[in-house]
């Protein structure tokens, strides 16, 4: 039986959160395996800035920060890593750096936000 | 005090509910927050349960009254509340020798009336009890007091002297259950076992946990560590003093200190099950043998990762969320 196209793209959706949720799991192994990998994490979240108030977007120092930690993850975890979005970087951050550990982190999971 | 792990509280915030309500209804609300008022918790609505997460803490005389088949169940309720106030009077003493001058009017009216309900309920278990808690008690200060000698400035450490504190800081913690085996005529060699066992028990939560909080411990100036891990320099080389958060974390992971206090800690649990089993007491026995092979995962980890258990604790926000 053929599948439509809305189903085909469920599924593909599906497969790619599956994944993505994968090379989280990949990444918190990874964190929690090695001392210098943590260490260079909570680095990279502490310099990454807090937005201001009225930031709308991500600013260019952010962006280059947020570029350099995934491209550490991906070198950790051995594959492409899709790349933590600028609200999941700052999810971490909150957690790792500021220690606010009553955080709900299901949006870190959301990658299409 | 101990802290870190987890089991349930079984009835101890009953009993503390109980002492709450003999107090005038003007205090009773700040009875009920008094570990956010010492700071001993940073929300306001957590219990005694929060700061003293085993059961046997709080409950030792009711874990133990399980090998004390003499004992009458409303003895066993009388020391399990005597122990009880023992403990949180032990914990306020510690909590308070710093900044007593700090604590409002209201909050020193409940640990006055803490103090005095403990005493009724020791009074209660005869008149050997309150020079047995006297004796315990000035233990347990004297041990507090060294124990303020050396950790706010970190000063360097041997494992003996720490083993030492530790178990001396615990004196408090054993009266009323070595009481309740007393009442319950228990034999010379069965009260020898309890209080062998009681002593590991408390060393065991207490290096468990003094290897959990050690960072956040060492941020407020507490943490025994870092005084181990001078302790351990000075005796290989002289001078050398890390002071910087990164440096003391580096000498820390690379002391293998951690590894040092869980191997303690699984060493100690193991007696206390051993022990319990001896006794009788199953959900000591139990509860050890659960403790023991946690701790056992976890220094295998620590021995091949130094840092591992504290990255453990840090990431388990994400650990929920990735492995749920």
């Amino acid at each position: 039986m053929q599948t439509s196209q809305g189903e085909s793209a469920i599924a593909t959706g599906a497969g790619s959160q599956s994944a993505a949720h994968e090379q989280l799991q990949a990444l918190y192994v990874a964190l929690l395996m090695r001392q210098e990998r943590f260490d260079e994490f909570k680095q990279l979240l502490a310099l990454y800035p807090k937005p201001g108030a009225s930031d709308d977007a991500e600013s260019d120092q952010a962006a280059a920060i947020r570029r350099k930690l995934n491209e550490r993850i991906s070198a950790w975890i051995g594959s492409a890593f899709t790349g933590l979005a600028a609200h999941q970087v700052l999810v971490w951050r909150a957690v790792l750096i500021e220690e606010q550990w009553g955080l709900s982190l299901s949006s870190t999971l959301d990658r299409s936000s | 005090m101990h802290n870190g792990g987890s089991t349930s509280d079984g009835n101890m915030p009953l009993l503390y509910e109980a002492f709450v309500e003999t107090l005038p209804p003007a205090l009773r609300g700040v009875a009920r927050e008094l570990p956010w008022h010492l700071k001993l918790v940073a929300d306001r609505s957590a219990g005694w349960s929060e700061v003293f997460p085993h059961q046997l803490s709080l409950g030792a005389p009711q874990l133990f009254a399980e090998a004390l088949p003499g004992a009458p169940l409303a003895r066993v309720r009388e020391a399990t509340l005597a122990h009880l106030l023992c403990v949180l009077e032990a914990a306020v003493l510690e909590r308070c020798c710093v900044d007593r001058a700090q604590l409002d009017s209201e909050v020193s009216a409940v640990l006055e009336a803490l103090a005095g309900a403990r005493a009724s309920a020791l009074a209660r278990l005869g008149p050997a009890a309150e020079r047995a808690h006297a004796m315990a008690r000035a233990e347990t200060l004297a041990a507090l007091e060294e124990e303020r000698q050396i950790l706010p400035e970190a000063r360097p450490v041997t494992f003996e002297d720490y083993r030492r504190i530790t178990r001396a800081k615990a004196s408090v913690s054993c009266t009323a259950t070595l009481l309740l085996a007393q009442l319950a005529e228990t034999g010379q060699r069965e009260s020898r076992i309890i209080h062998r066992a009681l002593g590991n028990a408390w060393h065991a939560i207490q290096f468990e946990r003094d290897v959990l909080c050690w960072e956040r411990d060492w941020r407020t100036g507490s943490a025994w560590v870092v005084p181990l891990v001078r302790g351990i320099r000075s005796r290989r080389r002289n001078g050398e003093r890390a002071t910087e958060p990164d440096l003391v974390r580096r000498a820390v992971l690379g002391s293998g200190v951690l590894e040092m206090l869980l191997g303690m800690a699984v060493s100690e649990y193991r007696k206390t099950r051993r022990r319990a089993c001896a006794l009788g007491a199953e959900r000591i026995w139990a509860w050890a043998a659960s403790r023991e092979a946690h701790l056992s995962e976890l220094l295998t980890c620590e021995s091949e990762s130094a840092g591992y258990v504290i990255r453990l604790q840090k990431l388990a926000p994400w650990a929920r969320e990735v492995f749920r």
